[in-house]
């Protein structure tokens, strides 16, 4: 589906972050070698679900373009955050990090259509999309020592 | 279509709120509240009597005698209960803004927000309601000024923003002591109602805050009442004028906003993309339906083949807004706020056609997202080829219906906007700083907007307008609207 207002760039945004949230305890679970760090991964991402609801709400304007500003497909940012029980620690690591370069993409591909929208917005994209490049270093980090 | 939940699941029967208590009105006229985009009822209001009114404005006196003696502190603290409850409850106070007026929910929700503005504005009032004072003005004597609220205030809303427009008054009458009225309009009460409920909830003493339904008549009893002070109006020029006069007659003071006919000027060195985008926002956001709307654009320079590649970009956009029910949220634009008002700009659009304009894009049968009746849909229309003579370019349409016009220069298309008896707003879209500025300095009108589409201030500005759009001195929000809301007393002091 195109996702062309606000509002349904913000809820794609919240569920990517609940996702990942999710997918991240899951493996937590799974991996004892690296628990606490997928688990911490996880609460930030259900902060980040919450910080992106707060910054649309706290900074959303009838005034600006926030129904011409956006243009993207919802099926280019699909996540694949089920956990198979039978993966190798290789292929998690593989799955994790296929998860943060998409959100990556969506949040600097969100990031740059939002600039005509308040900055707390397009500022908070690219917040989010930084931090998850540093996890993608960690990641792969992660996956050498493995 | 899916959509989001609706907050009223069936019709809610509105009563008028009068010292602190919900109460029938007297009159046995009901007005049906529809929703635009379902045709379904989501209301019925009880229209008030002139008894009616007169308890409202006792209820408002007797309030306010113990109200004005609260100390600004204690009134900013219900003003800052009252903003966490409008949080509280931002999402229902939204979609109840598109189901009774149709807007799209990122338009609701920016409502919202921009009436909540204005609560956490006023909440300074402790603040912003200061004197000022000079010490030994001659010997021994000092002189200082007291900022002390008026007595009883009423409003009259339009219907096209049923929850901010209350917003730029109400916060700032209490907060400064005040006592205060609001008549809805009857198409959209329900927002005010809810709002109602939050302000009876955070506190507020029986009578400060008082609503009573109604149509022209409640408002002419308001406005003729002499236990009323001021008045607040947003809506036509006409009425408008109306009020001002009604008010002058009775002596009371007014802020009276009337309507507009905004132009937007494009340059040819503008960034096309991002202007086109603000434009759809300009003239299709709240289906066209807001006094800060763009009208009439003016496309500036001899350049035919910047001519030609703006309007194309701009039609293609246009005819791309997807058309429906707010409450889904992939959709751009609602319908009209009823059918009546559907009415009013087809018939703007005919004229347009019969005036020899060209109709490059119709939206008059628009594809709608969704099983939902005709009724008040239409979709988005550009003219070319308009002349300044014809009625789509002087008359306020309020829908959304485009001009596009041409002017050799800035000085001509100034021109053109200066012909307009109009005053509300204009912008300029440009990538030279010294052509804007020369714009604000001169265009004569009250919002000026500088590659914005939508030139409405802040909460802590006030919100302006000239000529035919306003009537009166003092504006809505911000330091304007404390300044309306209470009188300066003078102290000159001397101690023997």
């Amino acid at each position: 589906m195109r996702l062309l207002t606000a509002a349904q760039v913000i809820d794609l945004a919240t569920r990517l972050e609940e996702e990942s949230s999710g997918f991240y305890a899951r493996l937590a679970k799974a991996c004892s070698d690296h628990g606490d760090l997928f688990q911490s991964y996880s609460r930030q991402n259900s902060k980040h679900a919450k910080q992106i609801e707060e910054a649309y709400r706290y900074a959303v304007s009838d005034a600006l373009e926030t129904g011409f500003s956006f243009d993207l497909e919802e099926d280019d940012y699909a996540l694949h955050s089920d956990l198979e029980e039978s993966a190798r620690p290789a292929d998690r690591i593989a799955q994790a990090k296929s998860i943060e370069e998409v959100a990556v993409r969506f949040f600097r591909d969100a990031a740059r259509q939002s600039e005509s929208l308040m900055a707390d917005i397009p500022g908070l994209f690219r917040t989010l999309a930084g931090k998850r490049m540093r996890r993608l270093t960690e990641l792969a980090e992660l996956g050498t020592a493995s | 279509m899916p959509h989001l939940s609706e907050p009223i699941d069936r019709p809610l029967e509105l009563r008028n709120f009068i010292d602190g208590e919900w109460v029938d009105p007297r009159s046995s006229e009901v007005v049906d509240v529809v929703n635009p985009a379902t045709s379904k009822p989501v209301a019925k209001a009880a229209m008030s009597t002139a008894d009616d009114v007169n308890a409202a404005v006792e209820a408002a006196k007797s309030a306010y005698m113990e109200w004005r003696h609260t100390t600004a502190a204690a009134r900013a603290r219900k003003l800052f209960t009252l903003k966490e409850l409008l949080e509280d409850n931002f999402e229902d106070l939204s979609r109840i803004q598109t189901m009774e007026h149709g807007k799209t929910i990122d338009e609701s929700r920016g409502e919202t927000r921009r009436g909540i503005e204005n609560v956490e504005v006023a909440a300074g009032m402790p603040s912003l309601m200061m004197g000022r004072s000079l010490e030994n003005v001659a010997t021994g004597i000092d002189e200082y000024t007291i900022r002390q609220p008026v007595g009883v205030f009423c409003c009259i809303p339009p219907f096209n923003f049923p929850f901010m427009v209350p917003l730029w008054f109400i916060p700032y009458a209490l907060a400064t002591g005040n006592t205060f009225i609001v008549k809805p309009s009857p198409s959209v009460p329900i927002s005010q109602v809810k709002l109602c409920e939050l302000i009876d909830e955070a506190g507020f003493p029986p009578g400060v805050f008082n609503l009573i339904h109604g149509g022209a008549d409640v408002a002419t009893a308001l406005l003729e009442h002499p236990g009323i002070v001021g008045a607040t109006f947003v809506g036509s020029t006409p009425v408008a004028r109306t009020v001002y006069r009604k008010c002058g007659e009775t002596g009371k003071r007014v802020i009276a906003q009337g309507g507009a006919k905004n132009f937007i000027v494009v340059m040819p060195d503008t960034d096309v993309k991002r202007t086109i985008a603000a434009l759809m926002t300009s003239f299709y956001g709240c289906t066209g339906q807001r006094c800060l709307a763009g009208a009439n654009a003016i496309v500036v320079g001899e350049d035919d083949a910047f001519y030609t590649e703006f309007v194309r970009n701009f039609v293609d956009a246009a005819a791309r807004i997807k058309i429906g029910y707010g409450l889904d949220e992939s959709v751009q634009m609602g319908p009209l706020q009823s059918a009546d008002k559907k009415e009013r700009v087809l018939s703007y659009i005919a004229s347009g056609i019969e005036e020899g304009a060209k109709l490059t894009l119709d939206g008059r049968n628009p594809e709608i997202a969704g099983d939902y009746p005709e009724a008040c849909f239409l979709g988005p229309s550009v003219f070319e080829d308009v002349q300044p003579s014809m009625r789509i370019a002087r008359e306020e349409i309020f829908g959304p219906v485009a001009s596009i016009l041409r002017a050799r220069n800035v000085d001509e298309a100034l021109d053109l906007i200066h012909a307009s008896p109009f005053g509300n707003a204009a912008s300029i879209f440009t990538s030279s700083g010294k052509l804007a500025r020369d714009f604000q300095h001169r265009v004569q009108c009250g919002n000026v907007g500088i590659n914005i589409g939508i030139a409405a201030p802040m909460a802590f500005f006030p919100f302006s307008g000239m000529k035919d759009s306003f009537f009166g001195v003092l504006h809505g929000q911000g330091r304007d609207a404390v300044r309306f809301f209470t009188e300066t007393k003078v102290v000159v002091q001397r101690w023997f």
